[in-house]
C-alpha cells in the first residue's frame, strides 16, 4: 500500500463562519477522532489535500496525517473516513480522519476491482456490479487497498457472492456473505405493451389522499357517537 | 399513466423553493454513467418519462437504466377564463423538485460512446442545464 500524507495544523476556532474563512485561505476543515482519544479540529493543507483526494479510487483509504501543534509535529496512523465535497465544483469542503491503534483491527470499506472478460458478457448478458466496496475487518497491516475479483468464468444467470471472494489471510467480510458481489444478467426482452382497460387508467390519474380517508373516518365516528347519545 | 405517488397525505401543496445545493443523491450509485442537474428545477413527470423514453430507445434492451427522481409534488392549475377566487386550482401534473448536483438517470452495462449517446439524448428532454457523469473506475 503506498504511503499517503496529510498535512495538517490543530486549530482552536470552529464553526461554519471560521470553516469558510478557512477554505478562502487555501485549508480544508477537518477533524480527527478515535477510541478513547479527544476528538481534534483541524486545519489541513488544502491543494495536496485535494491533489490525493483527486487520484483515489476509494473515499476509505489509511492514511498518515503529520500534525503540527503548540506541542511540535506529531505523525499519526489514520484512517480517512471521509471526504465531503461540493457537488458541482468537486472542491473539498470538510475531512474526517479516524485514529487507529496498529495492534486492533479496523473495519473499512475496500473497492472491488473486477478483472478479465465475462464469458456471459460476451454471449449478450448484461455485467451488474452490485456491491462496489466491501466491508473488511483486518488489523491495519493487513488491510488490502483493493480486492480483485476474476470474472472471466462468469456466466449468464451466474453471480459471484461475497463468500466468493479470494481474501488475503487475517482479513475477514462483514458484508452479509449471501450478498451478490457481481451477476451476469440476462439480455432484457422486448416488453409488449399491456393494454390499458379505461377504468385502471380512471382510477390511476388521481394518488390515494390519507387526509381525506382520515376525515370521512373522523366525520363517521361523530355521527355514530351523535346517534347514540340520541338514543340514550 | 403519468409517474406519481400512489398515495399522498394531502392533495394539493404549496409550491416550495429550489435553493441550495442537493445534499443527497449527487453522486453515481448504481450505473458507472449518469446525468447530472446542474440548475435549480421542477421537473415534469412528462419530461422524465420522455427522457426514460429517449434512453430506453437508443439503448434498445442492452445495459439498464436507474431514474434517480421521482415527481411527487402536486401542482395545481385554475380553468381557462375563470375569475380569481373559488379556491385553489385541481391538480393539473406532478413534477420533481431537484437541486444543483442531483444525479437524475443513471446507466450501466454499456460501454461508454453508447451511454453518452443515451444521456445526450436524455439531456435534451430536461429542460435544464445537465452534465454527464462518469464513475472513476477502480
Amino acid at each position: 500500500m503506498e504511503e499517503i500524507l496529510f498535512q495538517a495544523e490543530v486549530r482552536e476556532t470552529t464553526g461554519k463562519g471560521v470553516a469558510r474563512k478557512l477554505r478562502q485561505a487555501g485549508f480544508v476543515p477537518g477533524i480527527l477522532y478515535g477510541p478513547g482519544e479527544e476528538p481534534v479540529a483541524l486545519k489541513v493543507e488544502g491543494k495536496s489535500a485535494g491533489t490525493i483526494v483527486r487520484r483515489l479510487r476509494s473515499h476509505n483509504i489509511m492514511a498518515d496525517l503529520v500534525l503540527k501543534g503548540s506541542a511540535g509535529e506529531e505523525k499519526i496512523k489514520t484512517i480517512l473516513k471521509d471526504v465531503q465535497k461540493d457537488p458541482l465544483t468537486g472542491a473539498l469542503l470538510h475531512l474526517d480522519f479516524y485514529r487507529v491503534r496498529m495492534d486492533r483491527p479496523v473495519a473499512m470499506e475496500i473497492p472491488i476491482q473486477l478483472v478479465g472478460e465475462s464469458v456471459g458478457v460476451s454471449q449478450g448478458g448484461i455485467l451488474e456490479q452490485e456491491l462496489r466496496e466491501a466491508k473488511l475487518e483486518a488489523l491495519p497491516r493487513n488491510m488490502p487497498d483493493r480486492i480483485t475479483v476474476d470474472i472471466s468464468t462468469l456466466g449468464i444467470g451466474h453471480a459471484l457472492l461475497v463468500k466468493d471472494l479470494k481474501l488475503p489471510e487475517g482479513v475477514r467480510a462483514l458484508d452479509d456473505p449471501e450478498r451478490v458481489v457481481v451477476a451476469v444478467l440476462a439480455p432484457a426482452k422486448e416488453e409488449e405493451a399491456a393494454p390499458v382497460t379505461e377504468e385502471v387508467t380512471a382510477a390511476a390519474t388521481e394518488p390515494e389522499v390519507i387526509s381525506e380517508e382520515k376525515a370521512e373516518e373522523r366525520r363517521k365516528m361523530k355521527e355514530e357517537a351523535k346517534q347514540e347519545e340520541a338514543k340514550e | 399513466m403519468p409517474l406519481m405517488p400512489k398515495r399522498v397525505k394531502y392533495r394539493k401543496m404549496q409550491r416550495g423553493t429550489t435553493k441550495g445545493k442537493a445534499a443527497r443523491g449527487n453522486t453515481l450509485f448504481y450505473g458507472d454513467y449518469g446525468l447530472q442537474l446542474l440548475d435549480p428545477a421542477r421537473i415534469s413527470s412528462a419530461q422524465i418519462e420522455a427522457a426514460r423514453v429517449a434512453v430506453t430507445h437508443y439503448l434498445k434492451n442492452r445495459g439498464r437504466l436507474w431514474v434517480r427522481i421521482f415527481p411527487d409534488h402536486p401542482v395545481t392549475k385554475k380553468p381557462a377564463e375563470s375569475r380569481l377566487g373559488k379556491g385553489k386550482g385541481d391538480v393539473s401534473h406532478w413534477e420533481a423538485i431537484a437541486l444543483p448536483g442531483r444525479v437524475l438517470l443513471e446507466i450501466g452495462g454499456v460501454e461508454e460512446s453508447v451511454a453518452r449517446e443515451a444521456l445526450r439524448l436524455a439531456s435534451y428532454k430536461i429542460p435544464y442545464r445537465s452534465r454527464i457523469l462518469t464513475r472513476e473506475l477502480t
